[in-house]
């Protein structure tokens, strides 16, 4: 069975950012949780991670902005942010490309994408990657839901696209990985930046948790807004990951509100069935 | 549906958006930019937000603020004089001559 590993987690810059000046106390368990990751996808022994994010408008504007859109690079500089501000080199890291086209060809008899050969890798997938890939050594093919610039992608749409990826990825030989990024409650960069939405995190994270689809997918665009901010709307790739999933239950690792990174942090890891 | 909120402010996004990408293009801003301004038909308001980072003003124009905090790092805000910037718009610095 080639998706062997499938998880989601969070993504916003202020984890490699602002850890130095965040209270110890608040950060630890979601580092622990990060660090237990690291432990299972080294575990899983991938050949290649197919990565679900927002881009951060570092590659994509209203000019010409896809729902959904994969990377089919040789490779993929990262981060875009700079040093001094992200806290994570630059680097390159490695794609799949002959995988991504075979992906993408599988996925396009549900679910249309866009595709790229030059897309560049932002906190979105650089920190998730710094903690979990840290010598980037597993191939990475990353896929873009645009979460930035409405009309968004609906919901039900990026559970289809999990259901699309996961049987693409199934068509495939090696030993494949997929982890969603974002989310959950936030306000980027935003007056309430620090605001964390407890109850609806934990709301959304037991409908994911138990696969439930139509709870996962009930929100209105306005709702996430208000309810979860402008970053809940990364939900998406979260549900991504529950559509690849479909059928299977998952697993709440951790879940703490971080104010100080401006996310309520999370870890699912879903059952492979 | 409001139809396309996000064209609010479309040519000082795409000016943002492209300035935080194409080190060529915030060049220009350093050494051409009224030209740059007039490639991008920005209004004198907008000219006048960038110049004086006033980052709560472009919020409230339609910007993204995923646009603005980049920006604002590139130019040398600090985090909280950025976010005060959100919560009450108005200059953070003077323009210069
Ligand atoms: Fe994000």
């Amino acid at each position: 069975m080639p998706l062997v590993f499938a998880a989601a987690t969070n993504h916003g810059p202020g984890i490699t950012a602002r850890r130095e000046t965040a209270p110890e106390d608040e950060v630890a368990p979601f580092f622990e949780g990060f660090e237990r990751l690291h432990q299972r996808i080294e575990a899983a022994k991938l050949d290649a991670l197919v990565m679900v994010s927002s881009d951060h408008i570092q590659n994509l504007y209203m000019d010409n902005m896809p729902a959904f859109i994969i990377g089919l690079g040789d490779s993929f500089p990262g981060p875009t942010e700079d040093e001094h501000f992200l806290k994570i080199p630059k680097t390159i890291v490695p794609g799949a490309p002959d995988l991504a086209a075979a992906l993408a060809d599988e996925v396009m008899e549900t679910v249309d994408l866009a595709y790229s050969g030059e897309l560049a890798l932002d906190h979105g997938f650089m920190v998730p990657l710094h903690f979990l890939t840290p010598d980037y050594d597993v191939p990475v093919v990353p896929l873009i839901i645009n979460c930035m610039f409405p009309p968004y992608p609906k919901l039900g749409r990026a559970y289809e696209l999990g259901r699309a990826l996961r049987r693409a990825i199934d068509q495939q030989p090696g030993r494949i990985g997929l982890l969603g990024t974002g989310g959950l409650s936030h306000w980027p960069a935003a007056p309430l930046s620090g605001k964390v939405a407890v109850e609806w995190d934990r709301e959304f994270l037991d409908a994911m948790t138990a696969n439930r689809r139509d709870d996962m997918i009930r929100y209105t665009d306005a709702e996430i807004e208000r309810d979860g901010g402008p970053g809940g709307h990364e939900i998406r790739s979260w549900i991504t990951v529950a559509g690849a999933c479909e059928g299977s239950t998952g697993v709440l690792d951790f879940y703490t509100p971080l104010p100080s990174f401006a996310i309520g942090g999370a870890v699912v890891e879903m059952t492979i069935a | 549906m409001k139809l396309l909120i996000s064209m609010q402010a479309y040519n000082v996004q795409k000016l943002i958006f492209h300035m935080n990408t194409r080190p060529a293009v915030y060049e220009r801003y350093g050494s051409d930019r009224d030209a740059l301004f007039a490639d991008y038909k920005l209004s004198a308001a907008e000219q006048d937000y960038i110049e004086t980072m006033n980052v709560g003003a472009l919020y409230e124009m339609g910007v993204q603020p995923q646009l603005l905090a980049p920006f604002a790092g590139r130019e040398n805000i600090a985090w909280l004089d950025y976010i005060k910037g959100m919560e009450n718009p108005g200059p953070l610095r003077e323009k210069e001559d």
